[in-house]
């Protein structure tokens, strides 16, 4: 019992930024860029969820009568059609959809792969460190976009290799900050504190340490969110990503590229789309970052 | 000097194992380059005498210990596609990618440093705001929109630079700008915060009281600090970089290792994959350890660290 209520006032002083929602909020509020990147990304996020009851029409439904028609001329498709005559709107939605859903996954993915081998790196050491270390190094000495297309084009496209391959990017930032906050925490006075007053490892972890790692793991979760949409992208628009029928941004603005002298709005409305979300997840992750840990400030590469 | 040189070589050693272990174990699980190769009434004798002649009916390990023994020894295998040596094939298009690496890296640095240098220095101003903006819509756009929506502006519309191809300035002008939007972006941002962080210290005060020009101060004792992270930053870059580099070389039909890596790998060309990979890798060790040598020279404290 004494024991705990040591463990107690020790954890009051611990430097854990705790933060309640309502002046989490408020602050975000305060910043204009991130307000305007929560709303962004919030936007895309619900019209997403909702696309199956927004559209107009189904992703793949062709009408070679009204193909290439452009934005604003169509009562019915609001964004125009594309060579097939297909609703941009309703593949603009659905893409959301495609593009969130594999980049959430990609990145939740990569946290746990990652914290778990930051964790394990940090608490066991010695060769668990060394091996996860370099395998790291070994990664992160290799341009990634390269290793991406070899993976995708070698294994041959799908949806769970997507995922994958978004984790693989992922996972090293997530590890080494995780082990480095790890490593530094246990030069903390609040955790000798734990261990002396007969804390479990466990509890340590769950209590002082976890508390201390999840202010960088939300900051660096909005800006992988950000990059992995982008890769997605990429790869996508280089035919290895998401595979058609199912629409993509990147697939999106591939297919406009051949039509770029006559029809603009196939490859410039779904690359707008693109960098406002991209941009939304970049500003909400800045933002983010000042709310719960000032130090990093000016942090993002 | 010499031996933390040696050291860092040597440390870069597994990483190169490491790199090409895992490409050349997902060409082999990516089925049988005679397939893609011969055409398709190709008998299975033509198929065995293809496998024998490039040494694919071996067990894995020994085509992967052969070829780590024959790259040791210079010979780095021939394209299955140009039938020419694949380090032949590599240097060919070597020039293209140098000169687009170099263009885009200059361009970024000329424009990126002097906007992150006047946002600090005239933070909250109006400048300050736009360099900002300017730099989180670099960060968030995507390379290969950026190129197609240049195109569809400055060469289908306005007619000033042709769209594709390599051989005139013109023609690198719209890959350069494509490919250093992002760099541009992290320097502006980095240089900023960098300065800010600087302008705060003690002895920049102290260089004020002295009476020096506000350009001696921004320029001769803040900048120079400043650079620091940056230095820093431009050998991390690299990799984005080269990644980028595929997707903006496609889009602008560049011939440089970027498209020669994509078509070799939907080729399965299996030797210029390896040989891409390998360089790639080499290349970025290389210019880390050039970096690492350049940060000793700006900072004389890490200079004096890593001496034995």
């Amino acid at each position: 019992m004494s024991s705990g209520a040591t463990e107690a006032t020790m954890s009051a002083r611990a430097p854990a930024h705790r933060v309640s929602l309502g002046a989490g909020a408020r602050w975000l509020g305060r910043s204009k860029a991130a307000t305007f990147g929560g709303v962004v990304l919030g936007t895309i996020v619900v019209v997403a969820v909702l696309a199956p009851y927004l559209t107009p029409h189904p992703y793949d439904a062709q009408d070679f009568t009204r193909a290439l028609q452009p934005p604003l001329t169509l009562a019915s498709h609001p964004l125009g059609t594309d060579q097939f005559g297909r609703d941009i709107a309703s593949r603009i939605l659905h893409g959301a959809r495609v593009t969130l859903a594999v980049s959430v996954i990609g990145m939740v993915v990569a946290s746990v792969v990652g914290v778990a081998a930051g964790l394990a790196s940090a608490y066991i050491g010695g060769a668990v460190d060394a091996v996860i270390m370099r395998i790291a190094d070994v990664q992160l000495s290799f341009p990634y976009l390269i290793l991406a297309i070899a993976m995708m084009a070698l294994l041959g496209p799908s949806l769970p290799l997507l995922v994958v391959v978004l984790a693989v990017r992922g996972w090293v930032s997530y590890a080494r900050t995780i082990r480095g906050v790890v490593l530094s925490l246990q030069q903390q006075e609040f955790i000798a504190a734990a261990i002396a007053s007969g804390a479990r490892p466990r509890r340590i972890v769950s209590r002082h340490v976890l508390p201390n790692v999840l202010a960088p793991i939300i900051v660096l979760s909005s800006f992988e969110l950000a990059a992995m949409m982008l890769i997605e992208a990429s790869l996508s628009f280089l035919g290895l990503g998401v595979q058609p029928p199912m629409p993509s941004w990147g697939s999106m603005i591939s297919q406009g590229r051949e039509y770029i002298y006559a029809a603009w709005w196939l490859t410039t409305i779904p690359g707008v789309v693109l960098m406002l979300a991209v941009l939304g997840a970049n500003q909400v992750g800045d933002g983010l970052r000042d709310l719960l840990d000032p130090r990093l400030r000016g942090a993002r590469l | 000097m010499a031996r933390f040189l040696i050291g860092r070589v040597l440390q870069s050693v597994p990483a190169l194992v490491g790199v090409t272990l895992v490409v050349f174990l997902l060409l082999h699980a990516s089925g049988d380059p005679a397939d893609l190769m011969l055409p398709p009434e190709a008998t299975d004798v033509d198929r065995q005498a293809f496998r024998h002649a490039h040494g694919l009916d071996r067990s894995l390990h020994v085509q992967y210990a052969l070829f780590v023994w024959h790259t040791m020894r210079g010979d780095l295998g021939q394209s299955f596609t140009y039938g020419d040596p694949a380090l032949d094939v590599l240097l060919r298009r070597l020039p293209a990618t140098v000169e687009l690496a170099l263009t885009s890296t200059a361009l970024a640095l000329l424009v990126g440093v002097p906007c992150g240098v006047v946002a600090a220095f005239r933070r909250n101003s109006i400048a300050d705001y736009l360099v900002m903006l300017g730099a989180s819509l670099g960060q968030s756009v995507a390379g290969f929109w950026l190129g197609l929506v240049l195109i569809m502006l400055l060469s289908v519309q306005l007619g000033l630079f042709p769209a594709s191809g390599r051989g005139t300035l013109a023609q690198l002008v719209l890959p350069a700008v494509t490919l250093s939007t992002w760099l541009m972006a992290l320097l502006a941002r980095l240089t900023r915060s960098s300065m800010l962080e600087v302008l705060r210290s003690d002895y920049i005060t102290t260089a004020y009281a002295k009476g020096l020009a506000t350009r001696t101060v921004v320029l001769r004792h803040a900048l120079k600090n400043a650079l620091i992270p940056i230095v820093t930053v431009l050998g991390v870059s690299l990799s984005y970089q080269m990644g980028g580099a595929v997707v903006v070389e496609t889009v602008f039909n560049w011939p440089g290792l970027g498209t020669l890596t994509f078509d070799s790998v939907l080729r399965r060309d299996y030797p210029v994959v390896l040989v891409t990979v390998l360089f790639v890798g080499l290349v970025f060790v290389v210019v880390n350890l050039l970096i690492d040598i350049l940060y000793g020279l700006v900072d004389p404290r890490i200079r004096v660290e890593s001496r034995p």
